[in-house]
């Protein structure tokens, strides 16, 4: 038994001069994968339009109920989205996602996008319930990593 | 084709089918799917979608059919053997959805049919995977139709369902083809728009969403409600709907199936009057007047005041001082507590459900002739009848699934008879004929019809008929009808078409047919042989009465004077019946004004505004020393009440409801009750405690227990009820009443006045039904040559003078008024608080029309 | 007067010294086990974490003291400091270092020269266990009970082992005053002499100061927390440290009865006795990275099996070498 700890306390001994695994968070970080799935944004086209139209197909396809969309109807002369129907409403409530992606998998026109950003921690509970205009980017080509995400081609495009 | 039962094989599973009927019918009951887009189980068959294209391996003699047949137009046949699951059925199959799909946008997540699209589901299913189309879609000009319908013409398939319904059951034809080839258009006429009122039901049957539901549109998605399966709870017809809701609140209402009462089909005052529900003046809590003012107060607060005021005010009159109106409006279950309530705990039989004289003087002419209300005709029986009498019945405007059953009657042949002052529409080309007396000269025009048809050969036979028989004979057709301002050629000619050898005749009495013309309307029915309907506006008027809502009637129908009925109260309620018949909703606004009545209990009725004699209403109820009103939405009766109880919709309450045919169905509760308001029931069982006289019946299953107790062929319904409904039908046998007709009015010169009933405009809940509102508006309609008169077109202002005040309505030219006569909706112009009153004359009240100039409107009343 | 106030610097100094080392091993600990576990544990509070330990402090004194609505107050707040005292003041007999001359006086580094030292650590330690179970009783919950039962039962069991272990060194230097074990080492230490014993004390003292493999009494995983379950704030931190003051203070033990005290070359005698005290304190930590729990039966059964008859026989051989060197 006393050779048995030996043994143990000499294998202790060696992993304590290995070199740590540890990221120190705040002043280093690790690059996020290709698919990370962190904190949504709403993409728009390249005219500035939404992509979302509001079918709520992610909030049928969200497995924990976390996303509300309420649709309208665009108004012609000034369109907020392509085709007939925009979401006037589109919360996530970000405490009760899991980040399962199957929102972004749902999403007929690529609208809908699980980001890298993984920082959002807020003081009151209420505050993680993203609002539309949090979520919505203001120009899609200033994130060529969540636009990748998507195969523009297999997108739903005529609305 | 008779019914014969023969079985047919599909993918080697036996299939049982009525001969001749079409394969695709029998599959889709069996639960076998055949994909199909133009066939649809109550519309003619056109088999030109090519969707359902089956291989026919034998046709029943031994041999296969060589070509790929469309299962929708080949009849089940015995013996039968069909694939649908061959690989040629498969290639035609897909190569019709790859064409179905070669113009359909792909615009599935902004469309409102996406989820319970008949296309994506079956493409999923039968589809090839993936699309080669490269070329351009076709695209329509964007069209507008109504404000109900929005169509998206881009997606249409062509099915033409939208086309047979506008043909074949609404009439109104609106819907047609233009063009050829791939720029074949489903669109209407631009000269006649979309305003049907049965045009809702194309949303429902287009199997894309080509016609979506204007007033749904991007509200909800399928797969976020959930609906209650029931009947529509605003007309007394009782049409199977889907009430769909998404969380606490209504989206829409569908068209439920129901081949017994309306096939497939609900109107759009049922497909609309939903949203009556959250909007408009509902009354959310209970209110006490004090210091004039309803003011907000508790359940028990308000209770306990009905309490005080009522127990005192029997203990100081008795409870003949005490009497209630309304159940109408409410379930079984409520009105049966309504009712026992007051005889038990109240001890007044002064209770009575038929607020509107037109209800009492057709359900007193019913008891006359057949010791019974209601169940002497079906429905169904309209819409297979041979021969169709309408007395004083509009029912495009009144019950417009009944007009689509005449229609359906008249398209297999019937002769149809409307007597009506205006020739109603219909929008038969043949088969109907108008006998069009002057008003309130109905039952002259019926006695003149009994007399043609006596002249024909029918003979008065059974209880009463010797009199009825010595009457006909002592009439002379040809007074009558001078009398009654018809052709007595139409007359006899109307007489010989309504007797078509042993063909079963259906009399329908409207809400036109009042008093004497609802007595000789049943004299009819009998001299027919015809089963009888009653159409009431009460969407459970006849339920209220087969609960005891009547004066002289104990639930199950049985009389007052009967001591066993009485004893059986007493044994199911605890408490000892009074022998004395109460007081009818006719003879209550004379009581309440020389004191007899003190306390007036007003239950989901509003009579101020609805009864046509609503000035002397009005001031009987300024005569009432306490009065209660238990209503869901505010209304013209609200003024005079000390305390309001809020009620809920019948969209918001378990319970069963019985439509005109007797038919009991059973009403889910769609939504949550609105604010504070609780089943009526349960608030009487409450108030019975607060008045410290507590109701056996605290819960609903116990009032139920009653109920099956007392009503004797409730029995069954009230325990178990299947889906379809139960028709509580009676022996169609009665007594011929041969009243002498009262004398003839002169003739009246200048400008009659009718008020009729307009399902979108009367009452409290329509009224506040916002998506009614793009209904036609109300308005004064006076024949061409009146409105040409005065000077005024279709959509001018003309000012109506009656009785000394006027008020301003729009005017509707309609070519179905005589000369002479204006109609107006009724219940509206009474609603204008202080306003109009049309009274109580036969015939119509003497108006003034003018053309108004073209002012701003100035409010009427004060 | 002046010799009162050398008594009281004297005290200051050690029991400030004594404090400071406890806190600071808290740190040392968490680093230690970070070391061993491939990681880095606290460095964010001042530089490489030193002042994490304050932070803690500071920490732990602002919060909320829980008391449990049923259980005994007055006991529940006196049973950290039963066990906090004597840990603390069982350091006093121990010399952390040979004489010095203060402004001419001549002053021992020891703060009480007692002359039954040994019999006086033993008494203190056997008062702490006191603290443990009275806690663990008043906080009428079945957590801390089962774990103060526990504790009771195995400070009884080894407590015997480790008083055994000592006899060896006592027989040998003949004196129970710590001051004089220290000098009949000035040679040699008495580890070479009393190899069995040092081990026994060893094992004894992981047992002693409920040290892995022997923390039982507050077993995480099968008793929350053992007997200290509802302590909170600075009662909590009372129990804390009384465990780290008995472990420096039996490190001293060992440091001072098998490797000689304060004596080494070269250095000054506090620093000799410093890295002597350190260096068992990291093995106590070396030991917990290591070794996992031990049964409930597998602990009795090795203290009154094992460890009694092997500190039998080292006093009986001690004894008998003693006699007959005469």
């Amino acid at each position: 038994m006393l050779a048995e700890i030996a043994r143990g306390l000499w294998l202790t001994l060696k992993h304590s001069w290995r070199s740590r695994v540890t990221v120190q968070y705040p002043d280093e970080r690790e690059e996020m994968p290709k698919g990370y799935r962190g904190l949504h944004k709403l993409l728009r086209w390249e005219d500035g339009l939404e992509r979302c139209v509001g079918c709520k197909l992610c909030s049928a396809a969200c497995p924990v109920d976390c996303i509300f969309v309420e649709s309208a109807e665009n108004d012609p002369a000034r369109p907020t989205s392509k085709g007939e129907r925009y979401a006037s409403v589109y919360e996530i409530n970000e405490l009760r996602c899991i980040f399962c992606g199957y929102c972004e998998e749902a999403c007929p026109v690529g609208a809908i996008v699980l980001g890298n950003e993984y920082e959002f921690c807020q003081d009151h509970r209420d505050k993680f319930l993203y609002a539309k205009r949090d979520l919505l980017v203001r120009r899609t080509e200033d994130y060529p990593e969540l636009k990748a995400r998507y195969d523009e081609k297999r997108l739903l495009t005529y609305v | 084709m008779a019914d014969q039962e023969i079985t047919f094989t599909l993918n080697g599973e036996a299939v049982a089918a009525k001969k001749g009927e079409p394969v695709l019918e029998a599959a889709l009951r069996r639960g076998l799917h055949i994909p199909h887009f133009c066939y649809h189980s109550y519309l003619s068959v056109v088999g030109q979608c090519r969707a359902c294209l089956v291989d026919v391996l034998d046709a029943g003699n031994g041999k296969p059919v060589p070509k790929l047949q469309p299962a929708c137009a080949t009849p089940a046949i015995q013996g039968m053997v069909i694939s649908t699951v061959s690989p040629r059925v498969k290639e035609a199959q897909e190569g019709v959805f790859e064409f179905l799909l070669k113009n359909h946008p792909l615009d599935c997540p902004v469309c409102d049919q996406g989820g319970e699209c008949p296309l994506q589901d079956q493409t999923m299913a039968y589809a090839k995977a993936v699309s080669r189309t490269h070329e351009l879609r076709r695209i329509y000009p964007r069209k507008e139709l109504s404000a109900y319908v929005k169509p998206e013409m881009n997606r249409c398939v062509h099915c033409t369902r939208c086309i047979r319904f506008t043909h074949e059951i609404d009439g109104g034809g609106e819907f047609g083809w233009a063009s050829r080839g791939d720029r074949t258009e489903v669109g209407i006429f631009e000269d006649l728009p979309l305003t049907s009122i049965v045009s809702g039901n194309v949303i429902d049957i287009c199997p894309v969403g080509a016609l979506t539901d204007n007033k749904y549109r991007f509200t909800a998605r399928v797969w976020e409600m959930a609906h209650a399966e029931g009947p529509c709870t605003l007309c007394s017809v009782g049409c199977r709907q889907r009430v769909w809701r998404a969380g606490d609140e209504l989206k829409r209402v569908t068209a439920g199936e129901n081949p017994a009462v309306n096939d497939a089909w609900i109107c759009d005052v049922g497909r609309y009057g939903w949203s009556g529900v959250h909007a408009g003046e509902r009354i959310l809590r209970p209110l006490i007047r004090r210091e004039g003012r309803l003011q907000p107060a508790s359940w028990p607060e308000a209770l306990g005041h009905i309490a005080r005021r009522l127990g005192a005010i029997l203990r100081e009159s008795g409870g003949g001082a005490v009497a209630g109106l309304g159940g109408a409006w409410a379930t079984n279950e409520s009105a049966f507590q309504f009712g026992a309530f007051f005889r038990e705990v109240l001890g007044s039989n002064s209770v009575d459900c038929r607020v509107h004289p037109r209800d009492l003087a057709q359900t007193e002419a019913q008891l006359a002739a057949f010791g019974a209300v209601g169940g002497q005709g079906s429905i169904a029986g309209l819409g297979r009848a041979k021969g169709i009498l309408l007395v004083g019945s509009d029912p495009f405007e009144e019950h417009p699934i009944l007009a689509l059953q005449v229609r359906k009657a008249a398209r297999g042949g019937a002769a149809v008879v409307s007597v009506h002052p205006r020739r109603i529409d219909l929008r038969l080309h043949s088969g109907l004929r108008h006998l069009c007396p002057l008003p309130g000269e109905e039952a002259r025009a019926l006695r003149a019809l009994a007399k043609a048809l006596a002249e024909a050969g029918a003979a008065p036979s059974g209880e009463g008929a010797e009199g009825y028989a010595h009457a006909l004979a002592s009439a002379d057709l040809d007074a009558l009808c001078r009398e009654a301002d018809i052709d007595p050629r139409e007359a006899r000619e109307a007489a010989r078409a309504l007797r078509p050898e042993g063909a079963e005749v259906v009399v329908l009495a409207g809400p036109g047919a009042q008093a004497e013309a609802a007595a000789e309307a049943a004299n009819l029915a009998l001299l027919l042989r015809a089963e009888l309907l009653f159409a009431s506006t009460g969407p459970n008027l006849q339920g209220a009465l087969d609960m005891g809502l009547h004066p002289a009637l104990l639930p199950g129908g049985r009389p007052l004077g009967d001591a066993a009925a009485r004893e059986a109260c007493q044994g199911a309620w605890g408490g000892p019946v009074g022998a004395a018949p109460g007081l009818s909703s006719a003879q209550v606004w004379d009581a309440l004004n020389e004191r007899r009545v003190r306390a007036l209990y007003l239950f989901g009725c509003d009579p101020a505004a609805e009864h046509p004699e609503g000035a002397r209403v009005r001031r009987a109820l300024e005569a009432a020393e306490f009065v209660v009103l238990h209503a869901s939405h505010a209304n013209a009766s609200l003024d005079y009440a000390e305390v309001v109880l809020p009620a809920p919709t019948l969209y918001e309450e378990e319970g069963s409801v019985t439509n005109l045919e007797r038919r009991v169905q059973r009403l889910r509760r769609a939504v949550k009750p609105l604010g504070e308001a609780r089943e009526p029931w349960r608030a009487f069982a409450e108030l019975s405690r607060a008045m410290e006289a507590p109701m056996r019946a605290h819960a609903l299953d116990r009032v139920r227990l009653q109920a099956r107790l007392l009503c004797a062929d409730y029995a069954g319904p009230l325990s178990r009820l299947p889906e379809e409904g139960v028709r509580l039908a009676r022996e169609r046998r009665g007594a011929f009443r041969a009243a002498a007709l009262p004398p003839a009015a002169p003739p009246a010169g200048g400008l009659r006045l009718i008020l009729a009933p307009a399902l979108w405009l009367s009452g409290s809940f329509a009224a506040s039904a916002v998506h009614l509102k793009d209904m036609p508006r109300a308005a004064l309609r006076l024949s061409p040559p009146d409105a040409d008169r005065i000077g005024a077109g279709e959509g001018d202002e003309a000012e109506v003078e009656l009785g000394g005040r006027s008020l301003r309505l729009p005017v509707r030219v309609d070519a179905s008024l005589p000369v002479g006569l204006a109609q107006a909706p009724e219940g509206y112009l009474a609603a204008l608080r202080g306003g109009l009153d049309a009274g109580a004359a036969r015939g119509g009240a003497a108006v003034k029309v003018r053309a108004a100039a073209a002012a701003p409107r100035v409010k009427v009343g004060g | 007067m002046a010799d009162l106030a050398v008594m009281l610097v004297k005290v200051v100094a050690a029991f400030g010294a004594l404090l400071l080392l406890a806190a600071y091993m808290t740190w040392a600990e968490r680093r230690v086990f970070a070391l061993v576990q491939v990681r880095y544990g606290p460095n964010r509070v001042g530089p490489a974490g030193l002042l994490q330990p304050i932070a803690d402090g500071i920490k732990l004194m602002f919060k909320e003291s829980v008391i449990p609505a049923q259980a005994d107050k007055l006991i529940f707040v006196l049973a950290p400091l039963v066990s906090l005292v004597p840990a603390m003041a069982a350091f006093a007999v121990i010399p952390f270092g040979s004489s010095v001359t203060l402004f001419g006086r001549q002053v021992d580094l020891i703060v009480a020269d007692v002359n039954v030292g040994v019999l006086y650590i033993f008494a203190l330690s056997g008062i702490g266990v006191y603290g443990i179970v009275l806690g663990a009783w008043a906080s009428n919950s079945k957590y801390p009970l089962l774990g103060g039962l526990r504790s009771a039962a195995q400070l009884i069991s080894y407590e015997l082992s480790l008083g055994m272990s000592l006899l060896g060194v006592v027989l040998i230097a003949g004196s129970l005053s710590l001051k004089d074990i220290v000098a009949a080492q000035a040679h040699y230490p008495f580890i070479l002499l009393q190899p069995l014993g040092f081990l026994l004390f060893l094992v004894c003292m992981l047992a002693e100061t409920n040290r892995s493999p022997f923390d039982l009494p507050e077993a995480e995983s099968e008793l929350t927390g053992g007997f200290h379950t509802e302590y909170s704030s600075m009662h909590f931190a009372m129990y804390f440290l009384a465990e780290y003051c008995s472990m420096i203070t039996l490190s001293a033990v060992a440091a001072t009865f098998f490797l000689g005290g304060w004596r080494g070359p070269l250095l000054p005698p506090v620093v000799w006795f410093l890295v002597k005290v350190v260096a068992f304190m990291f093995f106590f930590m070396w030991v917990r990275a290591t070794t996992p729990r031990l049964r409930y039966d597998q602990l009795m059964g090795f203290g009154w099996k094992v460890l009694l008859p092997l500190a039998i026989l080292n006093v009986v051989a001690t004894a008998g070498v003693m006699a007959f060197l005469g």
